[in-house]
């Protein structure tokens, strides 16, 4: 089966991306597909290249990033809650004349007509609520 | 046909999700045939926001329901149960949906082809 996975919960005071890494992961090792997990709200601030938890706690980000690239997923955050919340690539960064950006590697930024396109072509779409 | 079915419970002062929830599903009619359901504390997005509007200095996003039939969004729906449990039926309401039992949204989401929770 194919799924896209709709991500929403923030890392720090929602158990919804853990919930969903459980979830995509229990998926792949059975056989099905992920046509691409979207983050939105505030769980784009997993691709906050800054965050520094402590080294004994889980790392969501690492987790993500390793899911990704071990599957080669398409890591997709809402533009919107992206800048919202100051999650920015470089040319966004440029843009808004910031002087970093911080988007982590293996997430890319993109807008809502990606969690539509993948609902519509995937079986199931599961909502990971804030 | 109902391809994507927006399920919205978020009320609307206590965080950005309901008015994220609401550009996910105008994002959703650009794209497809959308239907959209309030249910539990999402129904308060419904009431009339001038007040809450003014005292939080917040954007009035729900005056944009009042535009969904320009983005043929016809299909707008809310739990009855909901709107017993919060005394929605004497309240000004920025639209009126249509009131659906527990029965009628179980066969709306058996209809909808994908359901989105926000």
């Amino acid at each position: 089966m194919n799924f896209a996975l709709n991500i929403q919960g923030s890392p720090h005071t929602s158990n919804s991306l853990w919930s969903a890494l459980n979830f995509a992961q229990a998926c792949l090792s059975e056989g099905h597909r992920i046509h691409r997990v979207f983050f939105y709200h505030d769980a784009v601030l997993v691709a906050n290249t800054l965050l520094a938890p402590p080294q004994d706690e889980m790392n969501l980000t690492t987790a993500w990033q390793t899911l990704g690239q071990d599957y080669n997923l398409d890591l997709c955050l809402c533009v919107a809650s992206c800048l919202r919340r100051g999650i920015l690539n470089d040319s966004e960064a440029q843009r808004f004349e910031k002087t970093t950006s911080n988007l982590a590697a293996g997430f890319n930024i993109s807008g809502l007509g990606q969690l539509i396109e993948a609902s519509l072509v995937s079986d199931r779409v599961i909502s990971f609520g804030a | 046909m109902t391809q994507l079915l927006f399920i919205l419970s978020h009320p609307p002062g206590s965080s950005i999700y309901a008015q994220e929830a609401f550009d996910a599903a105008l994002a959703g009619s650009a794209f497809s045939n959308i239907a959209i359901l309030f249910v539990g504390a999402g129904c308060l997005q419904l009431i009339e926001p001038k007040l809450a509007v003014e005292a939080h200095q917040r954007k009035d996003f729900q005056r944009g329901f009042r535009a969904l039939p320009d983005y043929h969004v016809h299909d707008v729906y809310g739990c009855e149960d909901s709107f017993n449990q919060f005394g929605l039926h004497n309240q000004v309401l920025v639209i009126e949906p249509t009131l659906l039992t527990q029965p009628d949204i179980a066969a709306l989401l058996k209809r909808a082809q994908r359901v989105l929770c926000f």
